[in-house]
């Protein structure tokens, strides 16, 4: 809602109160010119800006947690739950926002059902925003490019892709406990764009997931994840495919990728309780170019605090920027001098901590069937398609950019699973962008044919 | 099939985990790309959509003597690349690229002086002990007769070492370029040999890649006039050595007495002296190498390698002794069938110049070409006989595969009144083809006055066709063909395509493109190492349109599918 909206809708002693905060005539009863008057002086973004410069650090908390709390509009108890967090439990909350609704910065009004919901005018969370951005970046030494810097995009949804595939193919057997086996992750990492190491025997992990104890930190939360939302089940003694991963997999990567990072920030959330605030200040701080990671750490001090046996370096370090990087919306480089420096990648929607990007339509540029039985996949179909290509195809590892060969062997694996060779050219020539080449199809057909 | 939209990712590369790059060819961007990609990057498959490169040590460090920077590298391939590029892969540019300048041999007083920049890995260390070195701290004495081999080891480890040791003078020559007239230095040609004698960059010795047709001698000769001393030059054919010769004579001012071909009857060594890699290679009955001694040991001050990609493994070895000339390599490919790309880097020197064809064809330096690759079937009566064979009857029936005639015929028929080119790697099918048009082939077996009076006849329009073997592969100057028609050739040599394309490409008088046809059994393994023939061509920015002759020719002379 825009300032005059919520003015507009408000009564007139709210109106008078927010007025003589203003340090105007608040003793006027035209409702009208006390309107106007207020809208000349709120509406500015520099007063907006100075105002948040000035208010008391807790309620700054407060504010911002509400102006960037991704919503437009408040229910109580959505409010109160914020102000305890800030001011711990026995403070008043409706007292403590009073300085917030007396600027005009926070509206309750009343909505048709009688029931009370508070608004912030799309000014005001625009002018906090502003605001914040230029603290986080305020007096930030000059960092030159570094040479190399580790940008994921969206592997993190391409690898759990690769990850079901595996299950759908190998169903892999479970130890007692209930894990993968040593050598079925290493199988599994080593398809993956992004590789990781099957953890050493570890003593204490805990905080991060259903199987974080089990898994290095990026598998972890693609495995938890999965069986999370039921795209695996874990069975007596393996692992399979789950009812729902067929579908989730058919929708768009940008879609994915937003449950992931849902999940994620929902997951971390236990052990690190103000990731949502902490997540804010990166983004902004991240927006403008490179930051240092030691400028980053200054930022999160206030939000960020050790967990059991993480202090607090190493829970911004690795639970937050790291898996940040993972997830793609932030990029990690090192400058000359071996420091850390972060940035927020191509990819990243603006405002990636609270409002997500919407879904862009998928680019519909298909895939590629080479003379030499190769298959190659453009990064944004991977996902989608990677389960019908298992079935006839084997992936060809180690590169990335999805690569599967076709061979006699799986054209004939195929065909145990129901697949004839024309359903193996069909399928080919629905997804190629191009025309398949004639030899690769009556190969396929033969191999299908033969005994 | 789904609709290619316009929506194309932003850059037409993919640039995989473990040095694979992968070139959308179909990406509006795909031509800058290429570019890029043939500085910093080897060619390894061409499938008509999707190429495959690879970034290896020596394609970096080829980059580095072009004087391209890590960072340059870095952002190139970001700016082409369609996803982003994986940290593994921009960490291992960064260290391949930085042991470039690493080592640098250099001179102080009368000895060479091997010095690391940086601590030495121990295999560095191992290399340099086992060489027997003495030094300590970095810095290494080198005798003068290790400086080759050194550089050869090390570099084998993986280890460049830059070269600044400078070289010894050889006996002066009065030589000048002739200026005046019609002739003068292409804008490239004299930054090819500016290139050259930045000593700063790469230490003064190195490789000039032009494509064939782009007038690589004349490189070869303004570097001599520059250099103005005793000059070796060395070719593959003695044809070749005798055009140089003549090539001399004409565009500079010099004693004709101080030029001459060392081979047949005269083997005098002479201040400018032209050498063929065989002669340089003759072994008497002793097994000793009499020629290369006895060339090896003259105080030269430059030699130039003619068509570096042939250089045999013992002139590697003679190279390697005379580190202290300057070396000159010239070539349109740097790709070797043998693999020997290391020594060519390390004995004679890295590329240090490089034009991809393409940009020499838009300035009108050459011919455009169009490529055609012709599938024709195999005949009926040889069909089963293939079956059969072993692998190497195979390849014969498929090579010599009796339909090609008619097709190759039928455009020779078409392109009466043009001078047409016809090469074949098998003997009986070249005359086979020759007699049927009534003409003579010229064969190894040809002598070379006969020779020589066969291509003054083509020069002259007098026959329109040339019925050549294998001798066309080398450095042959035949100005004006138009069309060229390979009837087979030998398996799938990447070098041979570029040298027989390279025999179309001067430039016509009337601008008109120029055309190669491939003839290729379908269906026969043939088709296979045509793939590889390609290769290199492609790499040059060259496309093949694969046209299959089922009926008859006349579709296909166009490329005209049916």
């Amino acid at each position: 809602m825009r300032l005059t909206e919520c003015l507009n809708e408000s009564d007139i002693r709210t109106l008078q109160r927010i007025a003589s905060h203003c340090g105007l005539d608040g003793r006027s009863s035209s409702k009208l010119s006390l309107i106007q008057e207020i809208l000349a002086r709120l509406g500015r973004r520099e007063d907006i800006r100075r105002g948040a410069e000035s208010l008391p650090p807790l309620i700054r908390e407060v504010v911002i947690a509400v102006v960037c709390g991704g919503r437009d509009v408040w229910s109580a108890e959505d409010l109160q739950a914020v102000v305890r967090r800030v001011f711990g439990k026995g403070v008043e909350w409706r007292e403590a926002l009073i300085p917030v609704m007396d600027r005009g910065w926070l509206f309750p009004l009343r909505t048709e059902r009688s029931e009370v919901l508070y608004h912030v005018p799309a000014e005001v969370r625009e002018g906090v925003r502003t605001w914040l951005r230029e603290t986080c970046r305020r007096d930030l030494p000059e960092v030159p490019e570094p040479l190399v810097w580790k940008e994921e995009g969206q592997a993190l949804v391409r690898d759990a892709a690769v990850f079901l595939a595996y299950v759908e193919r190998r169903r892999p057997p479970l130890t007692g406990e209930g894990v993968l086996y040593r050598r079925h992750q290493q199988q599994i990492f080593d398809l993956m764009e992004i590789r990781e190491k099957p953890l050493e025997p570890v003593t204490w992990r805990f905080g991060y997931g259903r199987r974080f104890h089990d898994y290095p930190d990026r598998f972890a939360l693609i495995y938890d994840f999965c069986y999370a939302k039921g795209l695996v089940e874990e069975r007596a003694d393996h692992l399979s495919l789950g009812a729902r991963a067929r579908s989730w997999l058919a929708r768009p990567d940008a879609e994915k990728w937003r449950d992931l990072f849902v999940f994620w920030r929902y997951e971390y959330r236990r052990a690190i309780p103000e990731l949502p605030v902490a997540l804010i200040w990166v983004s902004e701080a991240c927006a403008g170019g490179w930051i240092e990671e030691s400028r980053l750490d200054q930022l999160l001090e206030p939000y960020v605090h050790g967990y059991y046996y993480d202090d607090a370096e190493t829970v911004k370090h690795r639970r937050i920027y790291a898996m940040l990087v993972h997830l793609g919306v932030l990029c990690v480089g090192t400058v000359p001098d071996g420091r850390r420096v972060y940035r927020a990648s191509g990819s990243a929607g603006d405002r990636w901590a609270d409002s997500l990007p919407e879904p862009s339509p998928p680019e519909s540029w298909g895939l590629i069937v080479q003379p030499h039985f190769e298959v190659l996949v453009p990064p944004q179909w991977a996902a989608r398609l990677v389960l019908d290509l298992a079935v006839f195809a084997e992936p060809v590892s180690g590169e990335g950019l999805s690569v599967y060969r076709m061979s006699r062997k799986s054209i004939r694996a195929a065909r145990e699973r129901g697949w004839t060779g024309e359903d193996v050219v069909r399928w080919l020539r629905r997804y190629a962008a191009h025309d398949v080449p004639g030899h690769v199809e009556v190969q396929i057909l033969q191999w299908a044919k033969a005994p | 099939m789904l609709q290619v939209s316009t929506g194309w990712p932003r850059g037409p590369l993919w640039i995989g985990t473990e040095r694979k790059i992968w070139c959308y060819m179909d990406h509006p961007k795909s031509a800058e790309a290429v570019r890029v990609l043939s500085v910093t990057a080897e060619l390894m498959k061409t499938p008509p959509r999707v190429h495959e490169y690879r970034l290896t040590e020596l394609s970096l460090w080829h980059a580095c003597a072009l004087g391209w920077e890590a960072r340059d590298v870095l952002d190139a391939l970001r700016g082409y690349s369609m996803g982003s590029m994986p940290f593994a892969v921009q960490e291992w540019i960064v260290q391949t690229m930085e042991r470039w300048g690493g080592l640098i041999l250099s001179r102080s007083g009368g000895r060479y002086v091997l010095a690391a920049r940086r601590p030495v890995p121990p295999e560095v260390r191992r290399v340099i002990e086992a060489c027997g070195l003495s030094g300590a701290n970095g810095r290494w004495t080198v005798p003068a007769r290790l400086r080759g081999e050194v550089k050869r080891r090390l570099l084998s480890t993986g280890y460049p070492v830059l070269d600044t040791a400078g070289y010894v003078p050889g006996e002066p020559l009065d030589v000048e370029l002739r200026t005046s007239g019609s002739f003068a230095l292409r804008p490239y040609q004299e930054q090819a040999v500016e290139s050259f004698f930045d000593e700063a960059r790469h230490g003064g010795s190195g490789v000039v890649v032009l494509p064939c047709g782009s007038g690589k001698t004349v490189v070869g000769l303004a570097a001599m006039a520059r250099c103005r001393q005793h000059t070796l030059i060395l070719t593959s054919t003695t044809t070749a050595a005798h055009q140089w010769r003549r090539e001399i004579l004409d565009k500079c001012e010099i004693d004709p007495d101080a030029v001459g071909v060392y081979a047949g009857g005269d083997k005098r060594v002479r201040p400018v002296t032209i050498s063929t890699y065989t002669m340089m290679t003759w072994k008497n009955s002793r097994n000793a190498m009499p020629h290369l001694r006895a060339l090896s040991r003259r105080p030269w001050g430059l030699i130039i390698y003619d068509e570096v990609h042939l250089v045999p493994a013992p002139v590697f070895r003679f190279s390697a002794s005379v580190q202290n000339c300057r070396r000159l390599g010239l070539t349109a490919t740097l790709v070797r069938e043998d693999g020997r790309e290391r020594e060519v880097f390390s004995l004679i020197g890295p590329k240090c110049f490089d034009l991809p064809w393409r940009i020499v064809e838009e300035d009108g330096w050459i011919a455009k070409a169009r490529c055609f690759e012709l599938r024709v079937p195999l005949d009926p009566k040889v069909r089963e006989a293939y079956r059969r064979g072993g692998s190497r009857e195979r390849w014969r029936m498929a090579a010599t595969n009796p339909r090609k005639l008619e097709v190759a015929q039928a455009l020779i028929e078409r392109y009466r009144g043009t001078p047409v080119l016809v090469i074949a790697h098998y003997l009986e099918q070249l005359r086979d083809l020759a007699e049927r048009c009534g003409a003579r082939a010229v064969t190894g077996e040809t002598p070379e006055p006969a020779r020589r009076a066969a291509y003054e006849a083509f020069r002259r329009g007098e026959i329109p066709v040339l019925f050549l073997s294998r001798v066309a592969n080398t450095a042959v100057d035949l100005p004006d063909a138009r069309v060229a028609i390979e009837l087979s050739g030998n398996f799938g040599s990447r070098q041979e395509e570029a040298q027989r394309l390279g025999r179309i490409l001067r430039p016509k008088r009337d601008g008109g493109e120029a055309r190669l046809y491939l003839l290729v059994s379908e269906d026969t393994e043939e088709v296979e190492s045509a793939a590889r023939r390609r290769q290199f061509l492609a790499e040059q920015g060259y496309e093949y349109r694969i046209v299959p002759v089922a009926g008859g020719a006349e579709y296909a002379i166009n490329g005209v599918p049916q």
